[in-house]
């Protein structure tokens, strides 16, 4: 039910940006980058899905600055 | 650039400043802050809502600088185009985050308190279909629609906070800092990530501002900043004097508030209020940086800033990141919140824009102009 939930709302953007006049006249980096957005969306729902296992967003986000908040927490938590 | 057929007024805008700074803190701040700085809490708004004011000193300097023209157009020209590249790709990051986690917050709130057997996936996508529609209207429509709602919002919140003040307990609210100052920073820290520091995403909603040398902007949006501190020290207060030393514990605190509540037969369970009050400030927050972070791409990608061919993909984007955040789990999510967000706030969003007022400050005789890339 979630899968349909979500692919039907991403079948309603596609017909709705992919009408004439619309993403078709637009620039390439237009394009490119709306392409780059979905390409991103699926690699996020292949982790979700559990069919590829690899660094989401947040566990990149969580990668770059765990450690330093780690430290942080550890200073506001020492007594003294 | 051309903000006119979305331009707002310095009123509007001191709205949107309150309603973007209040959305879903006003629900979500007060139990981690009290699990941190417990009844010292008010003072850690007051330090870190004193730091946002000062913020606005470089916002509004800027705007009225380099008029009508973005963020991303003067960071270009002051930095260069390589490190202004690198300074909005993360700023971008940062506002993806922030859209995610708002509707992860709703999503997590729902889910916990009032659909139990519902999917976090279905409250996600819904919520991302409104706040994707509303900023497709445009900024100039949207903000005339979020005052009511914001002013609806804060009716309730100021209606619960007097009925339930009879069973408040005025011995709660002492002793203050008695375990020493670090609760306190921690709490500061905590809260100048999430709302105040925040308050640097507006360099993007500024230029969409009609304003005159003779509009008072700068008062009008510190106004929004100090009603917002007035607001978050209300509602702190009513859970510490309502839970004394669980305060903490409870989470989305205004919500257990309220279901305390029972003042005759007419006014009991009315906690609905509070999850309309979570779930209406939390979209309006979420459509506020969608819209943001459309203008931001937009901007890096060398297009007007209202252009709104990405906004469905970026939604998509958005929404898919909030789903996986379910997948690590509460503990996980909180430790996002609490440490990571206003720790990337302060290094990707923050630091960045002083630097850039800084270096506007060096360089007064070269003004940018609006529609220059």
């Amino acid at each position: 039910m979630v899968y349909a939930l979500i692919g039907s709302a991403v079948a309603a953007m596609l017909v709705y940006d992919l009408r004439p006049g619309r993403l078709a006249s637009s620039p390439a980096k237009v394009k490119a980058t709306y392409v780059a957005l979905l390409l991103l969306a699926a690699y996020h729902m292949l982790i979700v899905k559990g069919w590829l296992r690899s660094y989401s967003f947040y566990d990149t986000v969580t990668l770059v600055f765990g450690p330093a908040v780690d430290s942080l927490f550890a200073y506001f938590n020492s007594k003294g | 650039m051309n903000c006119l057929k979305n331009a707002i007024t310095p009123t509007q805008a001191a709205i949107l400043l309150f309603v973007f700074l209040t959305g879903s803190s006003i629900i979500n701040i007060p139990a981690p802050l009290i699990a941190t700085s417990g009844t010292g809490s008010w003072i850690c708004l007051l330090a870190a809502g004193a730091a946002g004011l000062l913020l606005l000193i470089p916002l509004v300097s800027l705007a009225r600088r380099y008029p009508e023209t973005s963020y991303v157009q003067y960071v270009s020209k002051l930095l260069g185009k390589p490190l202004a590249f690198a300074i909005l790709f993360v700023f971008l990051l940062y506002q993806i985050h922030m859209v995610a986690a708002i509707v992860m917050d709703i999503a997590m709130f729902l889910k916990s308190s009032m659909m139990r057997a519902t999917y976090y996936t279905v409250f996600i996508v819904f919520t991302f279909l409104a706040s994707a529609c509303t900023v497709r209207i445009g900024l100039g429509k949207f903000v005339g629609m979020f005052g009511l709602l914001m002013l609806s919002v804060m009716i309730f919140i100021v209606f619960i906070t007097i009925l339930s003040s009879a069973r408040y307990d005025w011995h709660f609210l002492l002793p203050v800092a008695e375990d020493g100052i670090k609760p306190l920073l921690h709490g500061t820290y905590f809260v100048f990530g999430f709302p105040f520091g925040e308050v640097v995403l507006f360099t993007m909603i500024l230029p969409f501002v009609h304003f005159r040398p003779s509009d008072r902007i700068g008062r009008k949006l510190a106004l929004a900043v100090l009603l917002n501190m007035a607001s978050l020290i209300m509602v702190t207060l009513a859970t510490i004097l309502t839970f004394g030393p669980l305060a903490g514990e409870r989470k989305y605190s205004m919500f257990e508030v309220s279901r305390t509540i029972e003042m005759t037969e007419l006014f009991q369970r009315i906690e609905a209020l509070m999850g309309y009050s979570m779930i209406v400030a939390s979209f309006m927050k979420a459509s506020i940086v969608l819209f943001i972070s459309n203008a931001t791409l937009n901007g890096l990608l060398g297009l007007p800033v209202d252009n709104r061919q990405l906004i469905f993909p970026l939604t998509l984007l958005c929404a898919v990141i909030s789903i996986t955040v379910g997948m690590r789990g509460e503990a996980n999510w909180n430790f996002i919140v609490s440490g990571i967000h206003p720790l990337w706030g302060i290094l990707g969003s923050v630091l960045p824009f002083l630097v850039v007022y800084l270096v506007s400050l060096f360089r007064r005789g070269r003004k940018v102009r609006a529609g220059s890339p």
